[in-house]
């Protein structure tokens, strides 16, 4: 592949794409300047591994290269992700919170209306980067189950259990936290969350 | 008949539209007889909307994405391709080799001077002949795809929120209903290099793409009607925003339903 045909590749393929890596690449660093430079390291990347591009979802794929990249070479640095050993099989130990197990005076969906912005912020970047990641592609990226499979390398059933723990971890971690009008109402109701 | 601990393993990919067609109806079922579920269900669909409505887009910087494609290697010009753009890219072309310039240490100074450059020239451009087959390609794109219309409703007060952390700006949606424009739904698409609002209108059988997104060079500009590959264009800047309208419909039919938008409370 010329200099010229590669460089087209990957304007059609990585380019409309962009927006999509520097958002994942800001919420596995958690600060701009790193993901700035996580997102060009991984454009290189990209530009680099253009033959290897199968076909396929081509975000997918560029949103791959974000994650590697960042695991690879930015991850370390960051303290929260080694504190906490991750493991999928934690749902065998005993059965989740259900939604409405911390929220018994009001409902659920009543309840995260009132979240706001800083704080549904906070308690996604305090979640393991595990469970960030995968709400991160679902939720904001609209990702299919397939797809966040390819980008994360790992099984479509995992995607769905893991998807589905970080749902209630982060619920927990809202309702733990709850908005200042309804502090001393929930406080009362005895949530004490669930930590992971 | 599915008991709750089945039904409740498979609730979040049923929330997402992920399950096949026996397990979406055995769910469905479940969820009639079952209150708890139905709580359960609800806690996902608005923790899936909080996160969407509380958490904004956080698009590229401007200054990266020029970085990035302005050191590109010759023959990377944004589509289509221009003369001056790719001019404005001595970086890339002094790199050469095998790698972006990007690979290189020391080339941020000389990357900032090609990107003022490039970035004057690609102002100057003239934009409009550049957007149509834009235009025309993500319209046509979307309607061959059988999915031209991500949220559907005919509500400008469902369809406008769900553009909420989808975008980084808030695109008005009329209610064109009483003057023959059915509101459809919205979807994003990509064009000019950034994410925009499409809002997918119907006049008889026939679909109209509203494309619009803010602009600050758009200004107060007059309606361009334009033809293309069987399609009727019509374009104009206002309130900060840049307006496409197209549609297979006659032109007379997209001269209406531009003035009907012009004309609507934004």
């Amino acid at each position: 592949m010329s200099d010229v045909e590669r460089s087209r590749r990957f304007e059609v393929l990585a380019l409309p794409h962009l927006d999509a890596a520097y958002n994942l690449a800001r919420w596995l660093s958690g600060n701009a300047s790193e993901a700035e430079d996580v997102v060009q390291e991984s454009c290189l990347r990209a530009w680099r591994f253009l033959d290897g591009f199968q076909g396929g979802n081509a975000r997918a794929w560029l949103l791959a290269i974000v994650r590697n990249t960042w695991h690879s070479g930015w991850s370390r640095r960051q303290q929260l992700a080694s504190l906490v050993a991750f493991d999928d099989t934690m749902d065998d130990a005993g059965p989740l919170a259900g939604w409405d197990d911390g929220a018994r005076n009001q409902p659920e969906a009543l309840a995260m209306q009132q979240q706001d912005s800083q704080r549904v912020h906070r308690a996604l970047a305090a979640l393991a980067v595990p469970f960030r990641e995968v709400l991160v592609l679902r939720e904001l990226h609209d990702m299919s189950y397939a797809d966040i499979a390819a980008v994360l390398d790992i099984p479509i059933g995992t995607v769905m259990s893991r998807l589905s723990r970080a749902r209630r971890l982060l619920a927990a971690a809202l309702r733990a936290e709850p908005a200042a009008g309804q502090r001393s109402a929930r406080s009362a109701a005895g949530d004490q969350g669930e930590s992971p | 008949m599915m008991d709750c601990n089945e039904a409740r393993d498979l609730l979040d990919a049923y929330a997402d539209n992920m399950l096949g067609l026996a397990d979406t109806a055995r769910i469905g079922r479940h969820l009639q007889g079952c209150a708890a579920c139905r709580a359960e269900l609800a806690g996902i669909r608005a923790l899936g909307h909080v996160l969407r409505a509380q958490l904004p887009a956080l698009p590229v910087p401007a200054a990266l994405r020029e970085r990035i494609v302005a050191v590109l290697p010759p023959g990377a010009a944004l589509t289509p391709p221009t003369t001056e753009h790719v001019a404005g890219q001595p970086a890339g072309r002094a790199a050469g080799g095998s790698m972006p310039a990007w690979a290189s240490v020391g080339m941020v100074l000389v990357t900032v001077g090609a990107l003022a450059l490039a970035a004057l020239l690609w102002l100057q451009r003239p934009a409009a002949a550049a957007l149509e087959p834009q235009i025309v390609a993500s319209h046509v794109r979307a309607l061959l795809s059988g999915h031209p219309i991500d949220v559907v409703s005919a509500d400008q007060h469902t369809v406008k929120p769900w553009f909420n952390g989808r975008l980084d700006f808030a695109p008005p949606v009329a209610d064109l209903a009483a003057l023959g424009f059915a509101l459809q739904g919205g979807r994003v698409d990509y064009v000019a290099g950034r994410r925009v609002a499409v809002l997918s209108y119907r006049a008889g059988g026939h679909p109209i793409d509203l494309y619009l997104w803010p602009s600050a060079a758009a200004g107060e500009t007059a309606v361009q009607t334009a033809a293309d590959s069987g399609y009727a264009l019509a374009q104009w800047g206002a309130g900060g925003m840049r307006y496409w309208a197209i549609t297979d419909a006659e032109p007379a039919v997209l001269q209406r339903f531009v003035q009907a938008v012009r004309a609507a409370p934004s």
